[in-house]
């Protein structure tokens, strides 16, 4: 569960990224995250992943607040970050060890998990590969499997689909389906909304660092009376706003 | 011509520093600053007074120009050496490249755009040296005013010629091993170049049997020009341009342009021609054969978050070359340099002779040991940048360091133990050896392993402390998280600050007849004092740092 409580960030005490922000996402729920460039979608990410810190308000990630709890918050959260372009001198292989070291994942657990996510995203003969060796789109499931391999609760993933091929892509939404069937929370960015459409149970819509929607689409739709996706439905809330 | 311009710019602004938030920062910064430029004064003008020396002393017998003309060579060396792993990156590794050549400008334009911004970026500390040999030589000459308007041009562009060396050769390097796919094994290429400099270098030293600056000008006045006389041919503009401004001489002027502009053509010329082939050849593709992963997966073991946080700071140096060639190299070069200054200072002194002195008891020889070893220990470990770039080459994912469940007191302290480690390994390694050659009583020995210990562990923990402060973390190549990086400048600065303090505080008790037992202990008090200070000013700032830099 993740709850965003009343949260401000302003950067060098000009710009206002988020504005008094609260959002509560349930377990069990896969919420979509979509905004403009430079709504704020990362800003928030950032400050519920413990990169940035809010200037007033609170995050608690499963009971633990991300500031001052921040180690025990970190250790049940699977982070991927906008870029994955990381260590590219590191095998993928010792990458994904290292950040299971970081995770104290225990031997049996890491192998596991590895070779099964190797397997699923064909990348078993890349993981002895430096890094640097591979496309973008292999980089991006190597940043999937560090952030998946210590098994997290909560999954808050930056437009984890780019870059991944339509097969990959479709494992990883299949994952995310799964998660949250067990329980769990999974919070993403995206810019794809045809994604979000299909996959949330909820959407988060962010404009100027405010919550403008957040909402099943069915609430979406039964606010604005039509009928249309979501794509048209985004950018009435937009314009409205 | 836009394109040169608006490329250029766009070069030069990825080079700069971000800038430093906070009123404070910005405070503490400036006086950093300020103490790094107040401590590199006395060095810059050293060069000046070295020129005005040799001068004074050669234009009695008819040789002025020499010492304007050494001092000129020296720095033409020193770019060449310096700036050959900052040309081969920028034009061929730099991470922009795939951004540029798709663009509709012609690839030498690229190439003029990067070779301009890396002169301007490079050559900032030999613009000042140029500057003060040119006032030592004129004031030494006695050259009225208007002759130093002809040295301008000078001033400014003495080191375009040995960087259009470096760029040629890299232009040939890249052509001819264009067969070579891959990235890596070209930059490793361009690590053995410049080791074979370096050795070269060595080996021509090491041939100086009895050089001494005190019978140089004797030499001089007796004919022994072989070295001036290879380098006239080699930079070709130093001799026109002391000519051009001693003399007023227009026609020198006109030459020492000539040579620029036809070297700068040729270069051009052939960055037209062979540029495109082999920049576009180039990829990072390994190919090698995959062995079996299956089997390696199975053999993952976990390990302590600070073995394997330390491990991956390790391997990311050893493995990069642009870290390996800067970083960890020099830590194992050293005595080549160690060598030369020998040769040049202490010819007098065989191994042999010392080993006596030593076992004899002489206090000077055991002081010069104490003091080289302190020297060494504070020097290398601030010119292997490795602890003043700890977080700047994090780069742009500086944020991992935030959303991993690691102690950010952990995280530094792997970032002051990487350092101190290849420091410690890299000196120690050698004294070691000279230890054991000159036969080095025991007791002595452990005091000299500590206080190397403490020196180390001091730079590095300042070096850390540094770089949290205002990390670079902006960057396309990793070589440019280090080169304009003010933060291991800064470091030198300190370790040059603490080099005086030690070795000249050192010699002086020495000359008021203080015992070297005495010297040792107030060494050792100060160290650790200084250590444990810094230490705990890390402990409360460095993880403020980490958490107030926000964004990279």
């Amino acid at each position: 569960m993740i709850e965003i409580k009343n949260v401000s960030k302003t950067f060098n005490g000009e710009i206002k990224a988020i504005q008094d922000l609260s959002l509560t996402i349930s377990p069990g729920e896969i919420v979509g995250f979509i905004g403009l460039n430079g709504a704020g979608k990362t800003t928030l990410i950032k400050m519920m992943t413990g990169i940035l810190r809010p200037d007033s308000g609170t995050i608690t990630i499963n009971g633990y607040d991300i500031v001052k709890e921040g180690l025990k918050a970190k250790q049940i959260i699977g982070y991927i970050s906008d870029s994955p372009d990381m260590f590219l001198r590191l095998t993928g292989l010792e990458f994904i060890n290292f950040i299971a070291d970081m995770y104290h994942v225990s031997d049996d657990v890491r192998k596991e998990r590895i070779k099964y996510f190797a397997e699923q995203f064909n990348l078993v003969d890349a993981l002895d590969k430096p890094m640097q060796s591979y496309s973008h789109g292999t980089r991006q499931k190597m940043m999937v499997i560090a952030a998946l391999v210590h098994n997290p609760e909560v999954w808050i993933l930056d437009e984890p689909l780019i870059g991944l091929d339509p097969k990959s892509a479709l494992i990883l939404k299949n994952m995310m389906k799964e998660h949250a069937k067990e329980g769990n929370t999974v919070f993403f960015s995206t810019h794809v909304l045809e994604i979000a459409e299909k996959l949330c149970d909820k959407v988060a819509i962010i404009d100027h660092g405010k919550i403008v929607f957040f909402g099943t689409l069915e609430d979406l739709k039964k606010k604005y009376h039509k009928k249309d996706d979501l794509e048209k439905l985004f950018m009435e809330v937009i314009q409205d706003e | 011509m836009n394109n040169y311009l608006s490329l250029t710019k766009v070069f030069l602004k990825a080079l700069s520093m971000s800038k430093v938030n906070g009123k404070k920062k910005i405070i503490f910064y400036f006086f950093l600053l300020s103490v790094l430029f107040l401590i590199f004064i006395p060095f810059i003008l050293f060069c000046g007074v070295f020129v005005y020396g040799m001068t004074n002393a050669l234009k009695e017998v008819g040789y002025g120009t020499i010492g304007f003309e050494l001092m000129g060579f020296l720095i033409s060396i020193f770019t060449f050496v310096f700036s050959f792993n900052v040309i081969l990156n920028q034009l061929y590794f730099s991470d922009d490249i795939e951004c540029l050549l798709p663009l509709p400008i012609k690839p030498v334009m690229i190439v003029a755009s990067k070779f301009t911004s890396c002169f301007v970026a490079e050559n900032i500390m030999q613009f000042l040296l140029v500057l003060v040999s040119v006032f030592g030589y004129s004031l030494a000459m006695q050259l009225p005013l208007p002759n130093l308007l002809f040295s301008l041009i000078g001033i400014v562009t003495l080191p375009i010629i040995p960087m259009v060396y470096c760029s040629i050769i890299s232009l040939f390097i890249m052509s001819f091993t264009k067969f070579i796919k891959n990235k890596e094994t070209i930059r490793k290429i361009g690590i053995f170049f410049v080791l074979l400099i370096l050795l070269l270098f060595g080996v021509g030293m090491s041939t100086l049997q009895q050089f001494n600056f005190d019978t140089y000008v004797e030499s001089f006045a007796l004919g022994n020009h072989k070295f001036l006389e290879v380098m006239r041919v080699i930079f070709p503009h130093i001799s026109l341009f002391v000519k051009s401004f001693t003399n007023m001489d227009v026609i020198a002027s006109i030459e020492y342009v000539l040579v620029n502009v036809v070297a700068l053509g040729v270069f051009f010329g052939l960055a037209h021609f062979l540029y495109l082939d082999s920049v576009i050849e180039l990829s990072s593709k390994d190919t090698k054969p995959s062995g079996d992963t299956l089997k390696l997966i199975e053999n993952s073991h976990s390990k302590s978050i600070f073995t394997s946080y330390f491990t991956k700071e390790l391997k990311i140096l050893f493995r990069s070359p642009a870290f390996f060639i800067n970083c960890i190299l020099i830590n194992f070069i050293w005595p080549v340099f160690a060598y030369v200054i020998y040769k040049v200072t202490l010819s007098d002194y065989s191994l042999a002779k010392m080993r006596i002195l030593v076992s004899d008891g002489n206090v000077k020889v055991s002081l010069f040991i104490l003091l080289t070893v302190i020297g060494v220990s504070i020097l290398l470990p601030a010119l292997n940048s490795i602890a003043a770039s700890s977080f700047s080459r994090e780069g742009k994912h500086f944020s991992f360091l935030k959303y991993i469940p690691v102690r950010y007191r952990i995280q530094w302290r792997v970032k002051v133990l990487v350092p101190f480690m290849i420091s410690f390994i890299g000196v120690n390694i050698f004294t070691t050896i000279f230890y054991m050659l000159l036969n080095i009583p025991i007791l002595f020995g452990i005091e000299l392993y500590f206080i190397s210990f403490f020196c180390i562990l001091l730079v590095c923990i300042l070096g850390v402390y540094v770089d949290s402060i205002q990390p670079k973390l902006i960057w396309d190549d990793e070589a440019n998280s280090l080169r304009e990086n003010y933060n291991t400048f800064m470091l030198m600065g300190f370790a040059l600050l603490l080099f005086g303090l030690l070795c000249g505080g050192g010699y002086f008790l020495y000359t008021k007849g203080i015992l070297l037992s005495n010297i040792i202990v107030l060494n050792i008090i100060i160290l650790v004092c200084l250590t444990l200070f810094i230490w705990n000013i890390s402990v409360v700032s460095i993880p403020n740092n980490i958490i107030e830099q926000e964004e990279a």
